[in-house]
């Protein structure tokens, strides 16, 4: 193996070498990432080969039964989810050891019948002493619309920027709804 | 572009991958497979140097280009795993996501861990785990939950029965905590200078017991203040007493006053009642200067 690992090397040099004869020399740095991205992508193509489809599909397949194992003890069911990170850190903060940055959620999913929609965004500030991190904002849009109750609850936890509460509301509300949908089914049969 | 490329090397690439695929490779150790890449490696680098144009193609392109130039049904097989690993992705993200709505969990070879996140007032704070074991009965093989929760008694009266309520009981209790042990870490780092003593606390955090000025620096008498929060699903206090450290009868804008805030301490959070009266008094400074 080091045999080979020494020849690689070696080539790797000679390639390089070549590759400048070939052209108009370009800026060093830039020549050097162009060589590393290169052999960047053999070794990923050659790598990743490895990872057969059977070993996909069966950490897919635990992850799945992860997933609705969630779903059934939460009785939520989250279908869509993204985040993007903005680092808000200035160069004054950096000297003082002090990171912050903001994140933004996008997530969506349904509680049996009902679908929603939240969009929240969390500060999280890092200073020698702790981090915190707190929901600076958040948006729920529900279908469906017309129930008071679900509006009532859902500018409840807007306002106090509250996820849990609203996701474990959620979950109350939709079961008291369907026990209730249940027992009047029960009764219009008799 | 990819015509000038000398094509054998792209099939050459894919050809070995699919080789080492097919056939019986999962049986072969780790380091034979890695020895043969690494020998594809070193002929793919050969080639790569006899033919500068190759180089130029190479330095421009992207090896996914070579494996267009391959037969069709090849393309498919590459494509499907590339569907998956996205797929994986996906699920990883909402698995994460999970996160979000206060419960979330891993599956064990043993049962579940399930992870208990809390926060209080939008602010996210510290999360707890309750590792459990799928047998009859269901037990509790370990957890982060601090010992004076009564988690026993909740897994005494729901564990058996309902998993679920059991978790969202032990969900309610640890929030309470989380959210009453946050306002009074708040009072301690940033009102520091309003209290004319140290704050008291249970490890519970539902008992505190301080003394406070709402002028610093003046005259007045301090207030004693004793919160008890007999709810332990709760964070804000159900006995609030507040006295006078003058001992002598109280005049009436006293009396007001203590009363008051008795009243502000009950129902509202602790270092919000405690920031009223830091805006309060930074008010009147201002009105006499």
């Amino acid at each position: 193996m080091d045999a080979e690992l020494a020849e690689e090397r070696v080539l790797q040099a000679e390639i390089a070498a070549v590759r400048r004869a070939c052209e108009n020399p370009p800026a060093p740095w830039e020549e050097k990432s162009r060589v590393q991205k290169s052999f960047q992508a053999i070794h990923q193509f050659t790598s990743e080969g490895w990872k057969s489809s059977k070993d996909l599909k069966n950490q897919l397949g635990h992850l799945e039964s992860e997933l609705s194992f969630l779903s059934t003890l939460t009785g939520i069911n989250i279908r869509n989810y993204s985040r993007q990170t903005e680092d808000l850190t200035s160069t004054e903060m950096a000297e003082k050891s002090i990171r912050k940055v903001l994140q933004r959620h996008r997530l969506s999913g349904n509680c049996h019948m009902v679908t929603f929609q939240l969009e929240f965004q969390i500060l999280e500030i890092q200073n020698k002493e702790r981090l915190s991190s707190a929901v600076t904002d958040l948006n729920i849009i529900m279908e469906p619309t017309e129930c008071s109750e679900l509006s009532e609850f859902v500018s409840r936890a807007e306002d106090r920027k509250d996820l849990f509460m609203f996701f474990r509301s959620l979950h109350f509300f939709v079961e008291w709804f369907e026990y209730r949908k249940r027992t009047f089914k029960h009764f219009k049969v008799k | 572009m990819a015509g000038i490329l000398a094509p054998g090397l792209g099939v050459l690439a894919h050809l070995e991958r699919l080789e080492n695929q097919t056939s019986r490779s999962r049986k072969r150790s780790e380091a034979q497979a890695q020895e043969r890449v690494l020998g594809t490696k070193i002929q793919k680098l050969r080639h790569l140097r006899d033919d500068p144009r190759a180089a130029l193609w190479h330095r421009r392109g992207s090896v996914k280009a070579c494996i267009a130039n391959v037969e069709p049904n090849r393309t498919v097989e590459v494509n499907e795993q590339e569907a998956l690993e996205e797929k994986l992705e996906n699920v990883k993200a909402i698995l994460q996501a999970y996160h979000f709505t206060g419960l979330s969990g891993k599956l064990t070879s043993r049962g579940v861990c399930v992870c208990i996140n809390t926060a209080f007032e939008g602010n996210l704070l510290d999360s707890y785990f309750v590792d459990l074991v799928i047998q009859k009965p269901l037990r509790i093989h370990h957890h982060s939950v601090p010992v004076f929760i009564p988690l026993e008694e909740i897994a005494a009266k729901y564990l058996q029965t309902n998993i679920q309520h059991f978790l969202f009981s032990l969900c309610e209790y640890l929030n309470a905590y989380s959210g009453r042990k946050y306002q009074a870490d708040r009072l301690q780092s940033d009102f520091a200078a309003l209290l004319t003593g140290p704050l008291q606390r249970n490890p519970l955090c539902n008992l505190l017991s301080f003394t406070y000025k709402l002028d610093p620096g003046g005259q007045s008498f301090p207030f004693c203040a004793r919160l008890l929060y007999k709810d332990l699903t709760a964070t804000l206090p159900t006995d609030v007493t507040v006295t006078c450290q003058g001992g002598e009868a109280l005049s009436t804008s006293w009396e007001e006053q203590r009363a008051s805030h008795e009243t502000l301490f009950c129902t509202k959070p602790l270092h919000q009642v405690f920031a009223s009266f830091a805006r309060r008094e930074k008010l009147e400074m201002s009105l006499v200067s």
